[in-house]
């Protein structure tokens, strides 16, 4: 039984020029203790999903249907879709946990860190403020940050962007929830913050037992840390398996794409001498479509190096389960993942 | 902080001396002397002759050149003296402290009355923003603070002392009170509040209808940052994230405001004062200008400016106790 699970989440904005479905069916789910990485391009409703799950979206958006299960210890099941606001609110720190993409602007300039931290404690718990206020003492030990007796009276504007995001990461952590959902906890940071930051989140998972939803646009940091991968394009999942099977098959004809476009480290053995002397990035063809003008039938269709034209702009495909636990929204995933027939029409979308 | 506040001083001396440079020179330089105007132009069968004019001239110190004037008020200020009023024959220093009272009354009664009413009014509606009694309400002050102080109070005047003369809702159409002086403490007291009603009220309305936009706004701004999004993921409920979140931070504008308020405290609305020919520090202000009464423009001048720059650092000074971004280092 997953702990979360998203079933045809629909969530829309409803802008002066007419309905926008961010997230258009969006089906997902997370099992206890695992990490699971949500990948795509800016626009492609990642974070609104994300944001979905706790009804945290700004309005105008609004979630149009779906449900959203989670699942206590014993497989009993709330619906958070549907769920009455203050029940909700137990949920939301309680029993799940976020971290945002800002670690400058997502705390209170003007309460200290402690008093933040304190607050998710006393939020949830039924403790006195002393207590809280040792609670945040032992969340910022957790999170290993220096001097923690020192930072606890501190402002967020003495600290660095680091120490601001492992702050964020204590006051996600501090009620023990079973999910956190961390919406690109790592995108404002130095490259070398994000290394410590996604070995924080690797380590206090491994000790805690908590379950992690990874949103990021950085497949690198997939790699290194899910169990299972999604990927998400023009609203939809495409692509969702084991991180181990999507970096060996990738079966989609976007995931092939994006795995194609990250820079790579050392030489790569398809590529031809030219293309090392300019070393110039692979990309994916044109942009993501706004949801306003998704393309009908596969979305992904205009900028395929595969589409065959007209089947590919007739009818939405499926999401089918093309091997144990891999499933792909493309009829000729088949024929994609084979490893030898990868190789020529890459080089078509470089 | 002790050097900053030697600086802070400094600075607020040179502000100063520029401000009553300036202010002299144009009352000096305005058409029309103390005599003149005072004589002149309201009796022509009073016009001094000549060799009185000259000698009434040099015992004000006019028959000399503005700057020269300058000079010598700026060194008595110093020694303390303000001088005394030409129109008036009184210190100006006495005039103020006649004065100060009655403004005092109406503006603190009306900047608290504005306070008290418009924090609520606009966490209200920023709690309600975009719904049915919001808009209406929003609507409401926005008509109020566009609607000029003299026609409310002259409508206000029709109707309180005029349409409804004779009620028991009957107003004082002016002044502030016509007991004579040896009646009793609290009649004079009482008397006092009746007249006080109707400038109290003009003065509250606009700094209402302002205070509540200006909350509204700030609490609107607040709510759009990603803190508030942080405080609701953590499970705080929209009381807490309005009042104990977004408030907090929308008290660092708020400061400011106060701030800027202190100068009116005393100073008194010169339009509404005016009118209801209050005995207070603005009418003192307009007349004195009238008169060209240049120690008393030059008093009221030089207690207003220091009342602005006396605000303004207790602005800075309160914004280090809300924002602890801010230090006065």
């Amino acid at each position: 039984m997953p702990l979360l699970e998203i079933n045809n989440l629909v969530t829309a904005f409803h802008t002066p020029a007419g309905r926008v479905p961010a997230v258009d069916g969006v089906s997902l789910s997370i099992e206890r203790g695992k990490t699971l990485g949500l990948v795509g391009e800016s626009g492609c409703g990642k974070s609104v999903t994300a944001m979905s799950i706790l009804r945290l979206v700004a309005a105008p958006g609004v979630i149009e249907a779906g449900e959203i299960l989670l699942r206590d210890a014993t497989g009993a099941a709330v619906n958070l879709v549907t769920l009455a606001e203050p029940r909700l609110r137990e949920v939301r720190g309680g029993r799940i946990g976020m971290i945002f993409q800002e670690p400058m602007t997502s705390l209170n300039p003007v309460f200290t860190i402690g008093d933040q931290i304190a607050e998710a404690v006393l939020l949830h718990r039924d403790v006195s403020r002393a207590e809280a206020r040792g609670r945040a003492l032992e969340m910022l030990e957790l999170v290993r940050i220096a001097d923690p007796k020192r930072r606890l009276d501190e402002y967020p504007h003495q600290l660095s962007g680091g120490m601001r995001q492992r702050v964020v990461i204590a006051m996600a952590l501090a009620c023990e929830p079973d999910l956190i959902i961390a919406d690109e906890p790592t995108t404002a940071l130095d490259v070398t913050i994000q290394a410590q930051i996604l070995d924080l989140l690797a380590d206090l998972r491994q000790r805690l037992g908590t379950a992690i939803l990874l949103i990021t646009h950085d497949l690198g940091v997939v790699a290194e840390t899910c169990d299972d991968v999604a990927v998400m394009y023009a609203g939809r999942i495409v692509e969702q398996a084991p991180a181990a099977t999507i970096f060996a098959r990738p079966r989609h004809p976007y995931t092939i794409g994006l795995l194609a476009a990250r820079p790579e480290r050392g030489g790569h053995a398809g590529r031809k001498a030219g293309e090392r002397a300019t070393g110039r990035l692979r990309t994916i063809p044109g942009m993501v479509p706004a949801p306003q003008n998704f393309p009908a039938g596969c979305r992904f269709h205009p900028r395929c190096a595969f589409a065959r034209l007209p089947e590919c702009a007739g009818a939405m495909p499926e999401l089918r389960e093309v091997a144990t636990g891999h499933f792909v929204r493309c009829p000729y995933a088949d024929a994609l993942g084979e490893p030898r027939r990868l190789d020529e029409p890459r080089e078509q979308i470089a | 902080m002790a050097t900053y506040l030697l600086r802070r001083l400094l600075l607020g001396m040179l502000t100063l001396v520029a401000i009553t440079f300036i202010v002299y020179g144009l009352a000096r330089n305005m058409p029309g002397t103390p005599l003149t105007v005072q004589m002149g132009e309201s009796d022509p069968s009073r016009k001094l002759n000549p060799e009185d004019q000259e000698r009434m001239k040099r015992i004000y110190g006019l028959d000399r050149p503005w700057h020269e004037g300058y000079l010598r008020w700026l060194g008595n200020v110093v020694r303390g003296d303000l001088g005394r009023s030409f129109s008036r024959k009184q210190p100006v220093t006495t005039l103020i402290g006649e004065r100060i009272g009655p403004t005092f009354l109406v503006s603190g009664t009306a900047l608290v009355l504005a306070w008290l009413l418009g924090v609520p009014l606009g966490l209200y509606a920023s709690a309600r923003s975009g719904m049915a009694d919001e808009r209406a309400t929003s609507l409401l002050l926005y008509i109020l603070y566009s609607f000029p102080t003299f026609v409310a109070a002259l409508f206000l005047q029709i109707v309180f002392s005029v349409w409804l003369r004779g009620t028991a809702w009957e107003l004082p159409l002016f002044g502030m009170s016509d007991l004579p002086a040896d009646a009793s403490w609290a009649a004079r007291a009482a008397d006092i509040a009746r007249h006080a009603i109707l400038p109290v009220t003009c003065q509250t309305y606009v700094s209402l209808a302002y205070d509540s936009r200006f909350i509204k706004a700030n609490m609107e701004e607040a709510v759009r940052q990603d803190y508030i999004r942080t405080a609701r993921a953590k499970g705080a409920g929209p009381g807490r994230v309005l009042f104990h979140h977004a408030f907090r931070n929308t008290l660092i504008p708020l400061v400011t405001l106060l701030g800027l308020s202190l100068p009116g405290l005393i100073g008194g609305s010169v339009i509404i004062e005016q009118i209801f020919t209050w005995p207070g520090m603005g009418r003192l202000f307009f007349e004195s200008i009238r008169e060209r009464d240049y120690p008393t423009i030059m008093g009221l001048t030089l207690m207003f400016s220091v009342l602005t720059l006396i605000g303004q650092l207790l602005a800075d000074l309160l914004y280090c106790l809300v924002d602890p971004r801010v230090s006065v280092e």
